[in-house]
C-alpha cells in the first residue's frame, strides 16, 4: 500500500514539474467533458420530462391530409369516429399559429370550450367569454402585459382586436405554455375566420388504452384522408429529440472527439527524449518495469480523473442549477420566445458511467502505452550514457 | 511528501460533491414530480396539448409530433435545414397501422 | 580469502548477427574479494563500462557466468535480478544521471519510492546520508542549482541509500577538477573503510594511483591484459 502511495506521490510531483502544461490539459479536457456532459444531461432530462408531461396528451389526434398537407377537418368526420366501438368521446381541437410583427415572435393560438376549469399553473383564469384571453409567460414578457391589461392582435381580416388578459401561465409551466395565447372558441373561430363545421383536428378519447392502435387503423380505413396520431407516437417523437444523428448533436460529439484525439495524439506520438532518459534513470536505480508502468498509470489517472470530475460537476451545475444558460443560445435557434430551463434533474447513470469510461481509459492508455518500450529496456543503456 | 494526500483528498471531495449533487437531484426528482406533475398534467389535459413549447421558429419545430411528413422537407428532401432547431429534432416517425 | 564477485569466461556481443556487430567483452574471467577497492583501467572502448554493467546486473551476458556472493545472476528472472541489484549494488554513473528538476533529497530517496519503506523512515535515512556527505543544508535545493562536485556527492548518497554491499563507479572523476577529484577519492576511501567493496572504471591516473585502490585490472579491446596485479 505504502509503495503505491509513494509512486503516486512521485507521479504528482512529476506532473507538477510541468505545472502549466498539465494544468492547461486539465482545463481543456474538463471543458470538453463539461460541454459534452451538459449536452447529455440536458437532452436526457428534457426527453424524460417530455415523456412524463405528455403522458396526459390526447390518446389519439386525427388530422386530415389534403395534397400531402395538414388541412382542416370536417365535423362530420367526428360523427364517423364516434360510431367506432371503443371510442368514448371526440372533441374538435382548434389551434393555429400567429406571427406577431411587433416582437417578431410566433405564438400558438388555442381555443378552450366554454366553462373551463381552474388551473393551478395559471395566475388568473382561462377565458370564459368574448374578448378574453389567457397567455403564456413568454408572450406576457414579450408584449409587456399582465393580468388586466389588453393585448392587441391583428386577425385574419387585418383588423386590430383587443383582448383582455385574464390569466397568465406561471413560469413553472413554461415548457408547455410559453408561447400560448388561449381564446374562447367563438373568438378563435372569428379571429382566424374558420369556415363553419371545420376544425384543426380532432382529439379522440378511447376507453381501453390497449385498443388505440386498432381504433386508429379503423379510422384510417373509414376515412382514408385522415392521419391518426397516437399518444405513443407523440412520446416517441420526443424520445427522438437530440437524436445522435441530428446535426447539433453530431457536431458536438465530433468536436469533442476531435479535441480528444488531439490530446491523445500528443501523448501517444512517442514520449520525449527527456522522459525516456528519466525512465532509464529510474530503471537504473532499481525501479522495476511494473513500477514505471504504475507511475505512468497514476499520471494518467491524476489528469483524466480530475478532468472528468471537474467537467461533470460543471456540467451538472450548469444544466440543473443555471438552466443551461450557456447552451441555450446554441439550442435556441431562431426562436424569439424560448423557455427558461428548470429541468427536473433526471440523470441517466449509465450515461455517466460511459462518459467516465470513455474519458479515463483512453487517456490512461495513451499515457502508459508509449512508455512501454522505454519501461522494458534494460537499464544497461543508462550506464552507457 | 504530502502531494498524494492532497490529491486523494481533493479527488474524494469532488466525488463527494458530485455524489451529493446526484443524490440531491434524485430526491428533487421525486419531490418535483409529486408537486408539479399533477398541475402540469392538468394543463396538458385541459388544453389538450400535444407538444412542448420550445422551438417556435416553424410549425414543424413547434409541433413536431403533429407535423406532416412533407413540411420539414418541403423544398427538397435532402435540402439543408433552414432552422437550427430542425437539426436538433429528428423527423417524426409514425407507424401506420396496416389496414 | 572469500570471493564476492567472480566471472567465468564472460562474453558480451552487441547487435549480434547484424552488420554493426561488436564484441565488447571477450572471455573475461576474474574474481574480487569482499572489501577490495578495484580499479578497472583502460582506454575508452576497452569494455570497462560493459563489464561494470554486467557485474552490476544491469544487463545480461551473451555467454559465461557471473557469480555475486555465490549466486549465478545470469539465471535470475528480471524481477529477481532487479531486486538483487537493488539490495546488493549502488551505482555512480559517469553522467551522474540525477533528475535535475527534483530536489536533492528527492533524488537521493528516489530508489526507495517503489519500496514499502515508510515515508518518515525514508526521509531520515536520506537526511543522515546527506549529513555524512556535508549536503544537509542543500536538501531542498533543486539539483540543477548545485555545482558539479555537489551533484557528484548527491549521486553518491543516492547510491548508498539502499545500504548496498558493493559500490560501482563509472569514470567518477571525468567531470571533476583535481581538487574535487581528490575530495571524491577521500569520500570513497571513507566508504571503503566501512567494509564496502568498490569497483571503479577509470582512465584517470589520479584514481588508479591513489592509495585507496587495492587492486588494478587493466583492460584493452574487451580483454584483460595480464599484469602484476590481476
Amino acid at each position: 500500500m505504502m509503495r503505491h502511495l509513494k509512486i503516486l506521490e512521485y507521479a504528482l510531483s512529476s506532473l507538477l514539474r510541468r505545472k502549466y502544461k498539465n494544468l492547461s490539459i486539465i482545463l481543456v479536457y474538463a471543458f470538453t467533458i463539461a460541454v459534452l456532459g451538459s449536452v447529455l444531461f440536458l437532452t436526457h432530462a428534457l426527453k424524460t420530462e417530455a415523456s412524463r408531461l405528455l403522458a396526459d396528451a390526447p390518446e389519439l389526434v386525427v388530422q386530415r391530409i389534403f395534397a400531402g398537407r395538414h388541412d382542416l377537418i370536417p365535423a362530420s368526420y367526428a360523427d364517423t369516429i364516434r360510431s367506432i366501438p371503443g371510442v368514448a368521446e371526440v372533441r374538435p381541437r382548434l389551434w393555429g399559429y400567429y406571427y406577431d410583427a411587433l416582437v417578431e415572435a410566433n405564438y400558438t393560438f388555442l381555443a378552450v370550450e366554454a366553462d373551463p376549469p381552474g388551473l393551478t399553473m395559471l395566475a388568473g383564469r382561462l377565458p370564459n367569454g368574448p374578448g378574453e384571453c389567457a397567455i403564456g409567460s413568454g408572450v406576457a414578457g414579450a408584449r409587456q402585459v399582465e393580468v388586466g391589461d389588453d393585448l392587441y392582435l391583428i386577425d385574419s381580416t387585418n383588423l386590430g382586436l383587443g383582448f383582455e388578459v385574464v390569466g397568465v401561465f406561471r413560469a413553472e409551466s413554461q415548457l408547455l405554455t410559453n408561447d400560448l395565447v388561449v381564446l374562447g372558441q367563438e373568438d378563435l373561430i372569428a379571429f382566424f375566420g374558420y369556415p363553419p363545421d371545420l376544425a384543426t383536428d380532432l382529439s379522440v378519447v378511447i376507453r381501453n388504452p390497449t385498443e388505440v392502435n386498432t381504433i386508429a387503423g379503423k379510422i384510417k380505413r373509414l376515412l382514408p384522408d385522415s392521419r391518426p396520431i397516437s399518444r405513443s407516437e407523440i412520446l416517441r417523437t420526443y424520445a427522438g429529440v437530440f437524436n445522435w444523428r441530428s446535426g447539433m448533436m453530431l457536431s458536438v460529439f465530433a468536436a469533442a472527439l476531435v479535441a480528444f484525439c488531439i490530446l491523445a495524439w500528443d501523448k501517444a506520438t512517442g514520449i520525449s527524449a527527456e522522459e525516456k532518459r528519466e525512465i532509464g534513470i529510474l530503471k537504473a536505480i532499481g525501479w522495476e518495469t511494473s513500477d514505471i508502468l504504475e507511475l505512468k498509470f497514476w499520471e494518467g489517472i491524476a489528469i483524466s480523473l480530475t478532468s472528468l470530475l471537474l467537467g461533470l460537476l460543471v456540467a451538472y451545475v450548469h444544466v440543473f442549477f443555471l438552466g443551461a444558460t450557456l447552451l441555450a443560445p446554441v439550442i435556441k435557434g431562431w426562436s424569439v420566445l424560448f423557455p427558461t430551463f428548470r429541468l427536473i434533474p433526471f440523470v441517466d447513470f449509465y450515461q455517466l458511467l460511459v462518459i467516465a469510461f470513455l474519458t479515463v481509459t483512453p487517456y490512461v492508455a495513451s499515457t502508459v502505452v508509449p512508455s512501454w518500450k522505454a519501461a522494458i529496456t534494460d537499464p544497461d543503456s543508462a550506464m552507457r550514457g | 511528501m504530502t502531494k498524494h494526500r492532497l490529491f486523494i483528498g481533493l479527488t474524494l471531495l469532488q466525488v463527494m460533491v458530485l455524489g451529493l449533487l446526484l443524490v440531491h437531484g434524485q430526491s428533487q426528482v421525486s419531490t418535483r414530480l409529486r408537486q408539479e406533475l399533477p398541475d402540469l398534467g392538468a394543463v396538458v389535459k385541459t388544453l389538450q396539448l400535444t407538444d412542448l413549447s420550445i422551438w417556435t421558429e416553424a410549425r414543424y419545430t413547434r409541433h413536431p409530433s403533429q407535423a406532416d411528413h412533407f413540411t420539414p422537407f418541403q423544398d427538397f428532401p435532402s435540402a439543408l435545414e433552414h432552422f437550427p432547431a430542425g437539426s436538433i429534432m429528428a423527423p417524426p416517425r409514425t407507424v401506420n397501422p396496416q389496414p | 580469502m572469500d570471493t564476492l564477485i567472480r566471472t567465468e569466461a564472460l562474453c558480451k556481443i552487441y547487435n549480434s548477427r547484424r552488420p554493426d556487430e561488436f564484441c565488447a567483452l571477450d572471455q573475461i574471467s576474474l574474481s574480487i574479494a569482499p572489501g577490495e577497492v578495484t580499479a578497472l583501467k583502460g582506454p575508452s572502448g576497452s569494455g570497462k563500462t560493459t563489464l561494470l554493467s554486467l557485474i552490476g546486473c544491469m544487463g545480461r551476458p551473451t555467454s559465461g557466468r557471473i557469480l555475486v556472493g555465490g549466486k549465478d545472476v545470469a539465471k535470475l528472472s528480471e524481477r529477481f535480478l532487479t531486486r538483487f541489484r537493488r539490495q546488493t549494488f549502488g551505482f555512480i554513473f559517469q553522467q551522474f544521471n540525477l533528475i535535475r528538476d527534483l530536489s536533492v533529497l528527492e533524488n537521493v530517496l528516489l530508489p526507495l519510492y517503489p519500496q514499502p519503506t515508510g515515508v518518515a523512515e525514508m526521509q531520515q535515512r536520506g537526511r543522515d546520508l546527506l549529513g555524512q556527505l556535508g549536503l544537509e543544508s542543500k536538501q531542498q535545493l533543486k539539483v540543477k542549482q548545485l555545482s558539479g562536485g555537489e551533484q557528484q556527492r548527491v549521486a553518491i548518497a543516492r547510491a548508498l541509500i539502499n545500504a548496498p554491499e558493493i559500490l560501482i563507479a563509472d569514470e567518477p572523476t571525468a567531470h571533476l577538477d583535481s581538487k574535487l577529484s581528490a575530495d571524491l577519492l577521500d569520500i570513497l576511501q571513507g566508504i571503503s573503510k566501512t567494509g564496502k567493496t568498490i569497483l571503479i572504471a577509470t582512465h584517470d591516473p589520479l584514481v588508479f594511483n591513489h592509495p585507496l585502490i587495492s587492486r588494478t585490472i587493466e583492460m584493452r579491446d574487451g580483454r584483460i591484459i595480464e599484469g602484476p596485479d590481476s
